[in-house]
């Protein structure tokens, strides 16, 4: 008669490794080929647009950069272009910043959870998913038309304030969501200690949440740095494309009523016949992009010495 | 709820009650520790620079530290982060940031419940050294404790009613040695004893 297995016997054999998991090879397969189609996607777009301009760039070099728009495809350049992104973006972080991170704070910190403010919630989060051309009409209407004493027109400040309208809910989501993160230990332990709300708020909350706030407000750059249907609606314009003359003080075209930004350049270049923009085009872009990694880049400093401190 | 909680004749519930001012003169220390994400200095310095003390924050910093018994093994680094103490330090640190605003009641909210026995006992001891200027207020759910601790003690219980919502009331203050060795109503003396709890 055998022996009857032992408990450490059946433990033994129920712990021993199975064989071959089918389902979850699978499985982790298929996942990392959707990772592989993103990136492969990405990758095509980017060698690309690197081919097609690093001839502009190579034979160039920084006077792309440093030339201005110019009907002569020899000579064109895009610095009216960086110029009046870094602009808008300027004008876009000083509106954007304060009015969302305002707004944030007033609906996590002093709002009370009605359904009203659930409502208000709910519809900043459709804001955000608004198509930009829509904003673009709303400046149009407002930042251009009816504000238009104040503004000036269509002026780059317009089409500042139009941008910042565009990204304000995704700045105002993004605050919210850093400063929900902030565990309410530490608004008790500042209350404790006999802090009224606003002093906890600005000293205790806001520096914990300001880490994260600058990641988001990094996002909303981004987005705000490469749009163009709201700026085209808004005033933007290829200014001096076919009459500018060599030498127009850039400040001078800057305050002028015209002003453009660098999407509006590659909108307008695509849409040229001669085959010399098309490597104009691809440069412009390597341009952007470039520029919206250096903002990435910048931000992610400044947020890692906040994170420090 | 009903019955009112009096602090020098003033009750605290009352309508024209501020509590940003009635928290400058209760201090409060909270069941888990949680100092604020900055250095043991700043941690110390920001009650009393909120209330409006400009100069001499060092000296109330060593002083808090020390009333605290915590100076000794943090005067090194007061510029460290306060996240970089053990718990029961930390719980230490928050303690001395109360008594820094000089409050005249310290208020426990089980200080000790996420704290090892070693650590309980600083903090036990601490207490000790604590009344001497301070009105301390502890709750807590262990009965050794409260009657290490405290000189009278007040037993809360929770009656659940009808719709299932739990009300807590107060069922006996007494003296701490009263309530534990002749307690006066039957609930105190069933919980004293261990028939439940």
């Amino acid at each position: 008669m055998a022996a009857l297995p032992t408990t450490a016997d059946v433990v033994a054999t129920n712990l021993k490794r199975r064989g071959f998991d089918m389902a979850g090879t699978v499985l982790s397969t298929v996942l990392l080929l959707t990772l592989l189609a993103s990136l492969g996607i990405l990758v095509t777009l980017l060698v690309d647009v690197f081919t097609g301009g690093i001839g502009v760039l190579a034979d160039r070099g920084w006077s792309f950069v440093t030339d201005p728009l110019s009907p002569t495809p020899a000579k064109a350049g895009v610095l009216q272009g960086i110029m009046g992104s870094i602009a808008l973006t300027a004008i876009v972080v000083l509106v954007a910043f304060p009015v969302g991170v305002g707004a944030a704070a007033y609906l996590e910190e002093y709002a009370r959870d009605t359904r009203f403010t659930r409502f208000v919630t709910a519809n900043i989060r459709n804001l955000a998913g608004v198509p930009s051309i829509v904003y673009g009409l709303l400046g149009l209407a407002v930042f251009v038309k009816l504000a238009g004493s104040l503004t000036g027109g269509r002026t780059i400040i317009a089409g500042g304030l139009t941008l910042a309208v565009l990204v304000l809910p995704i700045m105002i989501i993004t605050a919210s969501e850093a400063l929900r993160a902030v565990p309410d230990e530490l608004r008790q332990a500042s209350m404790g200690v006999g802090a009224t709300k606003w002093e906890t708020i600005r000293h205790q909350v806001l520096p914990v949440a300001l880490p994260a706030i600058l990641t988001g407000t990094v996002l909303t750059i981004a987005r705000a740095f490469g749009e163009s249907a709201p700026l085209l609606l808004a005033g933007a314009v290829l200014s001096s494309f076919f009459t500018s003359a060599d030498g127009v003080s850039l400040f001078e075209r800057l305050a002028d009523e015209k002003y453009t930004a660098l999407p509006i350049i590659v909108f307008n270049w695509a849409r040229q016949p001669q085959e010399e923009f098309r490597a104009l085009t691809a440069a412009a872009i390597v341009v952007l992009l470039v520029l919206l990694l250096a903002i990435n880049a910048a931000a992610i400093v400044l947020r890692d010495r906040f994170e420090r401190t | 709820m009903s019955g009112s909680v009096g602090y020098h004749g003033v009750d605290l519930y009352g309508a024209e009650v501020d509590p940003v001012q009635v928290r400058r003169h209760i201090g409060m220390v909270f069941q888990k520790p949680n100092p604020f994400p900055k250095s043991i200095y700043e941690n110390i310095a920001f009650g009393p620079r909120i209330a409006g003390m400009k100069s001499d924050l060092d000296d109330l910093v060593e002083d808090s530290l020390r009333r605290a018994a915590l100076w000794d093994e943090v005067k090194d680094k007061l510029d460290e982060s306060a996240f970089a103490l053990s718990g029961g330090q930390q719980q230490r640190l928050c303690i001395a940031r109360a008594i820094a605003t000089s409050p005249d009641v310290l208020l426990m909210d089980e200080p000790c419940s996420a704290l090892d026995p070693i650590a309980t006992l600083r903090i036990e001891e601490l207490m000790d050294e604590l009344t001497a200027d301070y009105t301390i207020i502890i709750v807590t759910h262990n009965m050794q404790q409260a009657a290490r601790v405290s000189h009278r003690t007040a037993f809360f219980n929770v009656e659940v009613g009808d719709t299932g919502q739990r009300t807590g009331h107060l069922v006996e203050f007494d003296e701490t040695g009263k309530i534990f060795t002749n307690p006066s109503v039957q609930a105190t003396e069933d919980y004293i004893t261990g028939r439940f709890g």
